[in-house]
């Protein structure tokens, strides 16, 4: 009797794959080839170089410095998912006001400060600045301050009050992400790879563009968000409105509710306020008072131009692309 | 009726290149095995998200792509690479269920039949599978669940034919005085000469 063919019964009865597997992974490939067919019809490229990247490229700390530089990320995204409580005047308005984003690209810059008092710091990160596309499949550009601290040196008393160096990310939400590489590497990140930034807000169990607006007109109708008046901030009118804590659904998720202050005639997002507790090393907590302002938010025209600025490609057409896998594959860069 | 030809694994490959979307009906043909491989070695959950993940890098390495026939091997290839991110989940489901005898991971079609027909042989080759290399163990699974050959094997993992060889001798090897020390325990066991009766 040969052993190894008794393996051939192992697990024979598997039952096959379920519809909805089926039915996810077939959307996951319709976003790659869309990824492919939109570089090439919507920009004009020559064809990126393809090669492999081995596992050595782990860094280990990465995902703990970005998620330093997430903060604010994080802080977005819970204003972007925590519901907003239906009240009567502003919000109500504000649902009725909100533009349907769809055709358009959202540009945002913010600028994110940290304050912390142990250690005693206050930090002012360069400005964050994105692109998104709100047209499937959703496709986006992200530069963005992480801090420049070596590994030896993740301790979240550090990265709070550490200095930061610009990144830059792309690719679809719900897809894998493309990461920019001085000089001119562009890395394919999986999101099983140690090295996927956790851009959660932005590339997971969306629906949607990444976008306050659109989730924010979503969220009105059945949330839980106080409007609590007209306020002044940096001489202009504003309207503020207050989100408390979510009991789901956030990492960090801040212990204190959040202030939102919005333009009260387009309800577009000026300044978030709020509180987190970071937890970066595994060890030490420390209590940092966020705020972040946008600089710019606006919807620009879907041009190829435009379009262009979405994407990460594009923004680097000579880049070398490294990929994760490929057997019998040599690198090509 | 007009019947349209069927196109080889490798003529969609080839239009692929420059019509993506022709990249489609190799998904269509062969999501069911790859799944069903992953599912087999790493349960349902790690199959899904591990299925998706080998036609996305598929398409996206098809350039490179060596095959001469069917493409299926070249995505085991691709899914036994994968396998790789997972190896230690591999291992702890493999030794829970070998030490259990009941498998958590993987859905049955008839659950009731299977955990009673296929347990305990199952649960035995889930201990040997756990004490193997895992580079060992992909060639062995790679022989006895894709059916692949050992050509294909040596092509899909890029090693030598001969070190295929050789690991799957040393897994039959592994395999036989792993299977036939429990058969005779299994054996004392039953008939009370184990000190005990």
């Amino acid at each position: 009797m040969d052993e190894l063919n008794l393996f051939r019964d192992f697990r024979s009865e598997a039952a096959p794959a379920r519809w909805e597997a089926r039915r996810r992974a077939s959307a996951r490939l319709a976003d790659v080839i869309d990824l492919e067919r939109s570089l090439e019809h919507a920009v004009d490229e020559r064809p990126a170089r393809v090669g492999i990247v081995r596992w050595a490229m782990k860094r280990p700390a990465y995902v703990g410095l970005a998620s330093v530089a997430l903060i604010g990320a994080a802080a977005t995204a819970l204003f972007l998912n925590t519901p907003w409580k239906a009240s009567p005047g502003f919000l109500e308005r504000a649902a009725a006001a909100l533009p349907t984003p769809k055709g358009r690209i959202l540009h945002m810059k913010t600028e994110l400060t940290t304050t912390s008092t142990d250690p005693p710091c206050t930090v002012t990160f360069r400005p964050d600045e994105s692109w998104a596309d709100q047209t499937p499949p959703y496709r986006f550009r992200y530069t963005y301050t992480t801090p420049d601290v070596p590994p030896s040196e993740i301790d979240t008393r550090v990265l709070v009050c550490a200095g930061g160096k610009q990144e830059e990310v792309g690719g679809p939400v719900n897809a894998r992400l493309v990461e920019f590489v001085p000089p001119n590497t562009l890395v394919n990140v999986s999101p099983f790879s140690p090295n996927h930034p956790s851009f959660l807000p932005l590339t997971q169990n969306q629906t949607h563009a990444p976008d306050p607006v659109t989730t924010l007109r979503a969220a009105i109708r059945t949330g839980r968000a106080h409007d609590e008046g007209s306020t002044t901030l940096h001489g202009s009118k504003v309207e503020r409105i207050r989100i408390d804590p979510s009991p789901t659904g956030c990492i960090p998720c801040p212990p204190q509710p959040l202030y939102v202050y919005v333009d009260p005639d387009t309800f577009y997002p000026v300044e978030v306020r709020g509180v987190a507790d970071l937890n970066l090393d595994g060890v030490h907590v420390v209590r940092v008072e966020l705020n972040i302002r946008y600089l710019t938010y606006e919807y620009l025209p879907r041009t190829a131009a435009n379009l262009a600025l979405t994407n990460i490609r594009a923004q680097h057409p000579n880049a070398c692309l490294k990929d994760f896998w490929g057997p019998g594959s040599k690198p090509a860069c | 009726m007009v019947m349209e030809p069927v196109q080889s694994d490798l003529d969609c490959l080839a239009l692929s290149l420059s019509e993506p979307k022709a990249f489609e009906p190799i998904f269509d043909r062969h999501f069911g095995a790859v799944h069903r491989y992953l599912h087999r070695r790493v349960g349902r959950d790690l199959a899904d998200e591990l299925a998706a993940e080998t036609f996305a890098l598929a398409f996206e390495r098809r350039a490179s792509c060596r095959a001469s026939g069917s493409v299926l091997p070249w995505l085991f290839g691709i899914a036994t690479n994968l396998l790789h991110r997972c190896w230690r989940a591999e291992r702890r489901q493999l030794r829970a269920y070998g030490r259990s005898g009941v498998d958590l991971w993987v859905d049955y079609e008839d659950e009731a039949a299977a955990r009673v027909d296929s347990s305990a042989l199952d649960a035995q080759l889930a201990r040997v599978l756990a004490a193997m290399r895992p580079r060992q163990r992909d060639a062995l699974l790679l022989y006895a669940l894709a059916d692949l050959s050992y050509e294909e094997i040596s092509l899909v993992l890029d090693v030598p034919i001969g070190t295929v060889r050789s690991w799957l001798h040393r897994a039959r090897d592994v395999a036989q005085r792993a299977l036939t020390s429990e058969l005779d325990l299994s054996r004392l066991a039953e008939s009370g000469a184990d000190g005990n009766g």
